[in-house]
């Protein structure tokens, strides 16, 4: 069994985009991912794509670690390209393949297509890269903050992500534990057909699942000793700071993002 | 030689940011029925050995053999191999997950390919040696109190009848009484099945108690390997690596200093409960010659 999960993991390190307030990144890559899902010219795609290459070149991360993170996806990217160019009905055929036509029009769709998942990929990859989980809470915290009015509670929705995400990697070795004793006791995880694997399940999912309530149970009662009350002003550790990194970083993006959508529009 | 290890090297996440050397150069030669004990600090690799002798963990270099075949050699008998090596990990009693005791305790034999017969028959007896009794044999496992649990979890091992028995801090976080009752069947076990057991244990007391042979780990290396007397009287290099000999030693060490005439090579209370007795009614019968 292989649990090696590499998207949406950090990567600690320094860098520029390490530094920025998780905000900014927030809300840069979610309006980047949404412009360029509406764009659909040649030039604005080349634009996008040169401005991910520098931020994952400012990121410091190595490119061979994100693209390992990337493996899964990268099989949903192939798939999405070959339904498109064989799926697609033109007039202008390109190619002539026996009963398959390849038109212009599906080329160009399966391109676009192409460019514009890889593109979304790497910069929610990038958010998730130079920003820690707890970051990210924060600054989903910050901007659900307005919500509160209508009864949203922000703080919780972040306690409750933060906590998911800080158990991963816990259940993860638990999982890890559970699987090799498991395998002591001879059983036998990896042959069989559907049904049997999936029964194989059985033994390491319950004692799982009862860990993991136990270890939800035990974290309500320390944080309950510990007097933790939600939603009651609660100051923070790390405060987010704007800076002026963050504003320059912002004003860089904007400009970027408005040469992309007068790109589509000109040509 | 029942299990050897030859020249053992396990490096963890190799060719990663995380890489990270487990095991060194570990031989090791373990003979049938013998009683071994082993200690070391957290993380000197003790649960990371103990994982190579049936298989779980395949060494990055270097053959692991049992009665002198490679266990990696195939697939097969990497199968018969974990059956004739019973691991049972820390805190086993999170492995528990049937309807009731004697299903959870059968999962091992059923795996075997037994039939549900003698899959029962074993059940039954494993049962019987950690001493749980019939009317528990349908309770739910987690109704059992906490030693009982643990108990149950060995005996789901034990239903396999394993040639080797590991057991990884079987009395880690039980109470006095659950430990001494682990202890006992653990004893009684080698006793009466005559199988080789080799236990990892932080507990001198336990290990001067139950072993003959102790094999002291430190940094993925074995460091020491020798009878209990052997080891613990290298009270100096112990410590060395953040480890002590029992401490009735300790006690016994002192009385020397005081001008006792004791042995120092005691590691167990009952022994040194015996000497000091018999000091206790020499001095007495000595100074009453003398009125």
């Amino acid at each position: 069994m292989n649990f090696n999960i590499t998207i949406g993991q950090y990567y600690p390190t320094d860098s520029i985009l390490h530094r920025l307030d998780p905000r900014v990144k927030l809300a840069a890559s979610l309006s980047f991912i949404i412009i360029v899902c509406l764009i659909d010219n040649g030039f604005g795609y080349a634009i996008s794509a040169a401005f991910i290459a520098a931020a994952v070149w400012a990121s410091n991360v190595p490119v061979k670690l994100m693209l390992r993170g990337m493996k899964s996806i990268f099989f949903f990217i192939v798939f999405t390209f070959t339904v498109n160019i064989f799926l697609i009905p033109g007039g202008n055929i390109l190619f002539n393949l026996g009963p398959v036509k390849i038109s212009a029009e599906a080329l160009n769709t399966a391109l676009l297509m192409t460019a514009r998942l890889s593109i979304m990929i790497f910069a929610s990859s990038l958010l998730t890269l130079t920003s820690s989980p707890i970051q990210l809470t924060d600054a989903i915290e910050y901007y659900l903050a307005p919500f509160k009015k209508i009864g949203v509670p922000s703080h919780q929705i972040a306690m409750m992500m933060t906590i998911t995400l800080r158990f991963i990697p816990t259940l993860i070795d638990e999982l890890d534990k559970i699987v090799r004793a498991q395998k002591a006791r001879g059983a036998d995880l990896d042959t069989g057909g559907a049904f049997k694997k999936a029964k194989a399940l059985i033994p390491i999912l319950v004692p799982l699942f009862l860990s993991s309530f136990r270890r939800a149970d035990e974290l309500a009662t320390a944080m309950e000793a510990r007097c933790y009350r939600g939603d009651i002003e609660r100051t923070k550790m790390k405060q987010m700071k704007f800076g002026m990194q963050d504003l320059y970083a912002g004003i860089i993006f904007i400009c970027i993002c408005s040469c992309i959508i007068m790109a589509n529009f000109i040509f | 030689m029942q299990l050897q290890l030859d020249g053992v090297n396990y490096v963890y996440s190799e060719g990663t940011a995380f890489e990270k050397k487990a095991l060194g150069n570990i031989n090791l030669n373990i003979g049938k029925g013998e009683f071994v004990a082993i200690i070391g600090h957290t993380g000197s690799g003790k649960s990371t050995l103990i994982q190579h002798f049936n298989g779980l963990i395949k060494p990055t270099s270097g053959k692991v053999l049992f009665e002198g075949a490679d266990i990696h050699e195939n697939k097969k008998l990497l199968k018969t191999t974990r059956q004739k090596i019973g691991l049972v990990f820390q805190y086993p009693e999170a492995q528990l997950f049937e309807i009731t005791v004697f299903k959870d305790v059968a999962f091992g034999p059923l795996n075997m390919g037994l039939s549900k017969e003698e899959a029962d028959v074993r059940t039954r007896n494993a049962l019987e040696i950690v001493g749980i009794n019939e009317c528990d044999f349908e309770k739910s496992p987690f109704e059992l109190s906490g030693g009982q649990k643990r108990r149950a979890a060995i005996a789901g091992v034990l239903a396999m009848n394993p040639e080797i028995l590991v057991l990884d801090e079987p009395t880690a976080g039980l109470d006095p009484r659950g430990r001494d009752e682990i202890l006992f069947k653990i004893k009684e076990m080698r006793d009466k099945l005559n199988i080789t057991i080799i236990l990892v244990s932080h507990s001198m007391e336990d290990v001067a108690k139950l072993a003959d042979r102790v094999i002291v780990m430190s940094d993925g290396h074995i460091v020491m390997d020798g009878t209990v007397k052997e080891v613990f009287r290298e009270v100096g290099a112990l410590s060395k690596i953040g480890l002590a000999a029992p401490k009735i030693s300790y006690l016994m060490k002192a009385l020397k200093e005081k001008g006792f005439d004791v042995p120092i090579d005691i590691y167990t209370p009952n022994e040194a409960a015996d000497i000091i007795y018999n000091l206790l009614t020499r001095q007495k019968s000595k100074s009453g010659g003398a009125k």
